[in-house]
C-alpha cells in the first residue's frame, strides 16, 4: 500500500530537487554532444581525428594519469599513515605546514615550479608532468583522516604478531583503506587527466602533450572562426575515460567522501 | 641495344629533371654551415599551424643546415612566454604582438632589427629591399618600441600583419528596409539613423528581433575608435597621464555606451546572451557588425546573403581605428642570430606574404602583397573592397602600448564593464579607471 502522509509528499519534492538538479546539470554535456553531431553528422568526429593526433594525444594523457594516480596513492597513503599514527618532534607543525599549503594556489607555484623543472632539465617531458603532481598535501590530509579512524586493535594484533611499523602499514592498514584510497584516486586520475595550465606550460611538442593542451590547439586566433562542432567533439572524446573511471569507483568513492564526515 | 641505352640516358636525366623540381634547390650560398635548431613560437589555430609548417619544410629545403622547432602555443600564449623569457628560455623568434612588445623589448629581450633587409625572393637572386617602401608605415610604427637603453626608438619585430576594424553590411537587410547603402564617409549620425531603421521590433515587447549594429562589448579595440574619433585618447602624448576623463574622450565614451543603452540599436549582453557577434550576423539577427579581417573566412564559408564592407563612421575627429600589427621578433638571447634572422627574411619574403594574405585571415603588412590579387582577389568577398581595409591603414592610430602592458590590458578591458551593461555612468567608471590607472603610469 503506497504511503501517502508528509514522508512521501518529502521524498516526492526532494526527488524533483534532485531531477532538477540532474538536469541543470547534464544540460552542458547534452549541448556538448549535440554541437558535436551538426545535423546528426559524424564529420565533426573525423575531422577532429584528421586533425589532431588524438591517439597520441589520449596516450600521454593516460600514461601521466595512471602515473600520477599511483605516485599520489602511495605516497600521500605512507605520509597520512606517519602523521596518524607515528609520534615524532614537530609532527602538529609539520601537518600545519602541509596544510597550509592547501590555501595557496597553484598558479603561484608555477613559477618557482617552471624553474625547478628547467634545472633538473624535465622540460618537455614525461617528468614535469608527472612528479609534481604526486605531492598532494589534499592525499595526505584525506589519508590521515582515514587513518586516524581505522581501529587500533588490528595494528596492536599485527605487533604482536612480530610486524615492523612498515608491514602493519603495507598489510594491514593499506589494504584496509581501500574506500579511501579509491577516492583519492579518482580525484588524483580526473585532477591529472584535465589538467590544462601545467601541461601547457611545461610542454613544447606533440610528443608530450596531454589531451586537453592538444584539444586548445583546435582554438583559433578570434573566437568567430573556432570550429565549434570539432571542438565539442574533442571535449566529447576527452571525457569518456573520467567517467568510466568515475562508473567503476564509485561506490568506493562515496565511502570514502563519508569517510571524513564524522569522526570516531 | 644502342637506342634502348640511350632511352635509359634519356629517362634518367628526365627523373633527375622531376625529381630535381619536387623541392627547391638549397642556397649554395647560405651562410650559416654548421647544423642550427631554430625555436620559433607562434599562436593560432589549425590553418595557420599547418600554413606554417609547410613553409618550415620549404625553408628547411633552401637551407638545410636549418631547422625550425616549431613551438605552437594554442592558449595562453603571453603567459608562457612570460615564464619562457624569465627562465631565459626565449625562442629563438617569437610572433609578437604590438600591444605586448614593449614588455619584452623594453627588458632587451629582442634584437633590434632596424638595419634589417629584406631579400626580393628565398633564392637570393633579387637585390634586397629596405624596409620602409616595403612595409606599411604605421605597421612598422607599431613595431617600433621608444625604450630602450639609448632612449630612441628601435624597431624591435618586423611586421607580419595589420590589424584594425571595419563594419560588415548585411546588404540584403539594407534591402529589406528600402535603404541605400552608407558611403564610405558616413557619419555617427548616419549610423544612429540607419540602426535604428534596421532594428526591428514587430511585436513591440522592447526585444527587437533584429538589430541594427554589433560589436563586442569589453575590448578597448572596439571602444577605443569612438574615442579617438570623437578626438581624444586613452593616454597622454608624452604617457604619462590617463586622459580619458576629456571632453572628447567622454564624448566617444558616451556615444559607444549610448549605442546599446539609451539608442539600443545594438543587442544589451542579456540579449545576446553566449552567441557570438559572427553567429548573430549570419543568422541576420544583425545587420551590420564593427569587426576585423579575421571574419572574412568565416563569412565567406558560411553566409547565405550578400555583404560587404565600409569604414567605421566618422566622428567630429574622423574615423579611426586601432592599427595594431604582429611580427617576428628575433631574441637577443639566441645562439643563433644570422639564422633565425634567415628565417624571418624568408618569412617576410613576398611569396610567404602571400600564401598568409590568401588565407583571408589578415591584412599584411606588405604594401605590394596587400595591393595584389593574393588579397583584393575580385573571385572572392569583398572583392575590390578589400580595399577599404587597406584604406583605414592611413588614417588609423598606431596602438599605444606600455610596459606594464598586461596589467593596463586587464585594466581597459574589464574597468568599463559596469559601464557597458549600463550600471554605471561613463563618468563615473572614468574617475575610477584613472584611480586605478594613474599609479602605474607614474612609477619610474
Amino acid at each position: 500500500m503506497r504511503s501517502t502522509g508528509p514522508q512521501s509528499l518529502r521524498t516526492f519534492w526532494s526527488q524533483v530537487i534532485l531531477l532538477l538538479g540532474s538536469v541543470l546539470m547534464l544540460y552542458p554535456f547534452v549541448v556538448m554532444i549535440v554541437i558535436s553531431f551538426p545535423h546528426g553528422s559524424t564529420e565533426a568526429y573525423s575531422r577532429l581525428f584528421q586533425t589532431l593526433p588524438m591517439g597520441w594525444y589520449t596516450w600521454n594523457s593516460f600514461l601521466v594519469a595512471v602515473l600520477s594516480t599511483i605516485g599520489t596513492l602511495i605516497l600521500s597513503a605512507m605520509a597520512g599513515y606517519g602523521f596518524a599514527r607515528l609520534h615524532f618532534k614537530g609532527k602538529s607543525w609539520l601537518f600545519f605546514l602541509f596544510l597550509i599549503t592547501l590555501m595557496v594556489p597553484p598558479q603561484v607555484n608555477m613559477v618557482p615550479l617552471f624553474f625547478l623543472m628547467k634545472q633538473f632539465h624535465w622540460l618537455n617531458t614525461m617528468n614535469a608532468l608527472v612528479i609534481p603532481g604526486i605531492f598532494s598535501a589534499f592525499g595526505v590530509f584525506l589519508m590521515r583522516q582515514w587513518f586516524q579512524g581505522f581501529p587500533k586493535e588490528l595494528e596492536e594484533a599485527a605487533y604482536l604478531d612480530g610486524c615492523s611499523v612498515w608491514q602493519t602499514f603495507w598489510w594491514i592498514a593499506f589494504p584496509l583503506a581501500a574506500p579511501a584510497v579509491a577516492t583519492l584516486g579518482i580525484f588524483a586520475f580526473i585532477n591529472a587527466w584535465n589538467s590544462f595550465m601545467w601541461p601547457l606550460v611545461v610542454t613544447h611538442s606533440d610528443s608530450v602533450r596531454t589531451l586537453p593542451v592538444g584539444l586548445a590547439t583546435l582554438k583559433a586566433s578570434f573566437r568567430d572562426i573556432v570550429d565549434w562542432p570539432v571542438v565539442m567533439a574533442g571535449a566529447t572524446v576527452s571525457i569518456l575515460p573520467v567517467v568510466l573511471v568515475f562508473l567503476i569507483g564509485q561506490k568506493a568513492f562515496i565511502k570514502g567522501i563519508m569517510s571524513g564526515a564524522s569522526k570516531e | 641495344m644502342p637506342l634502348s641505352l640511350h632511352f635509359f640516358k634519356c629517362l634518367l636525366v628526365l627523373l633527375l629533371i622531376c625529381f630535381s623540381g619536387c623541392k627547391p634547390a638549397p642556397v649554395k650560398t647560405s651562410p650559416v654551415k654548421t647544423p642550427v635548431t631554430l625555436e620559433f613560437s607562434i599562436w593560432g589555430g589549425p590553418a595557420e599551424k599547418a600554413l606554417y609548417q609547410q613553409e618550415i619544410t620549404v625553408f628547411e629545403a633552401l637551407h638545410p643546415q636549418i631547422h625550425i622547432a616549431l613551438l605552437h602555443i594554442p592558449d595562453n600564449y603571453y603567459q608562457k612566454l612570460h615564464l619562457l623569457a624569465a627562465s631565459d628560455l626565449l625562442p629563438d623568434i617569437v610572433m609578437i604582438n604590438s600591444q605586448y612588445l614593449p614588455v619584452y623589448a623594453s627588458h632587451g629581450l629582442f634584437e633590434d632589427m632596424s638595419g634589417f633587409q629584406l631579400v626580393g625572393s628565398e633564392t637570393s637572386k633579387s637585390p634586397s629591399e629596405s624596409l620602409s617602401g616595403i612595409f606599411y608605415p604605421n605597421a612598422l610604427k607599431a613595431m617600433e618600441t621608444p625604450i630602450n637603453t639609448s632612449g630612441k626608438p628601435v624597431l624591435a619585430a618586423i611586421p607580419r600583419d595589420i590589424s584594425n576594424l571595419v563594419v560588415y553590411l548585411n546588404k540584403e537587410a539594407f534591402r529589406r528596409r528600402h535603404l541605400s547603402l552608407p558611403k564610405a564617409n558616413w557619419t555617427w549620425a548616419d549610423l544612429l539613423r540607419i540602426g535604428k531603421i534596421l532594428t526591428v521590433d514587430n511585436d513591440h515587447d522592447g526585444r527587437p528581433e533584429q538589430y541594427g549594429l554589433s560589436f563586442y562589448k569589453n575590448p578597448p579595440l572596439f571602444w577605443l575608435p569612438f574615442v579617438w574619433s570623437a578626438g581624444g585618447d586613452w593616454l597622454s602624448p608624452d604617457g604619462r597621464r590617463v586622459t580619458l576623463n576629456t571632453k572628447e574622450a567622454q564624448e566617444g565614451l558616451r556615444f559607444y555606451q549610448g549605442l546599446r543603452h539609451h539608442f539600443h540599436i545594438a543587442p544589451r549582453q542579456e540579449e545576446s546572451g553566449s552567441r557570438l557577434m559572427s553567429e548573430l550576423f549570419l543568422n541576420q539577427t544583425v545587420a551590420m557588425m564593427i569587426s576585423g579581417r579575421w571574419t572574412v573566412p568565416v563569412l565567406r564559408e558560411k553566409a547565405t546573403f550578400d555583404w560587404d564592407v565600409l569604414p567605421l563612421p566618422r566622428g567630429s575627429a574622423g574615423s579611426k581605428v586601432g592599427i595594431d600589427a604582429t611580427g617576428y621578433a628575433v631574441s637577443h638571447a639566441s645562439k643563433h642570430k644570422e639564422a633565425a634572422k634567415l628565417w624571418v627574411q624568408f618569412l617576410s619574403s613576398r611569396t610567404v606574404q602571400e600564401k598568409l594574405a590568401q588565407s583571408g585571415l589578415l591584412i599584411p603588412a606588405r604594401q605590394d602583397v596587400a595591393e595584389s590579387k593574393a588579397f583584393l582577389d575580385p573571385s572572392h568577398k569583398p572583392g575590390e573592397h578589400a580595399r577599404v581595409f587597406l584604406d583605414v591603414i592611413s588614417s588609423g592610430v598606431p596602438t599605444r602600448s606600455h610596459p606594464r602592458w598586461n596589467e593596463m590590458s586587464e585594466a581597459l578591458n574589464h574597468g568599463f564593464e559596469p559601464v557597458w551593461n549600463g550600471e554605471e555612468t561613463v563618468e563615473t567608471g572614468t574617475e575610477r579607471l584613472i584611480r586605478q590607472m594613474q599609479p602605474w603610469l607614474e612609477q619610474p
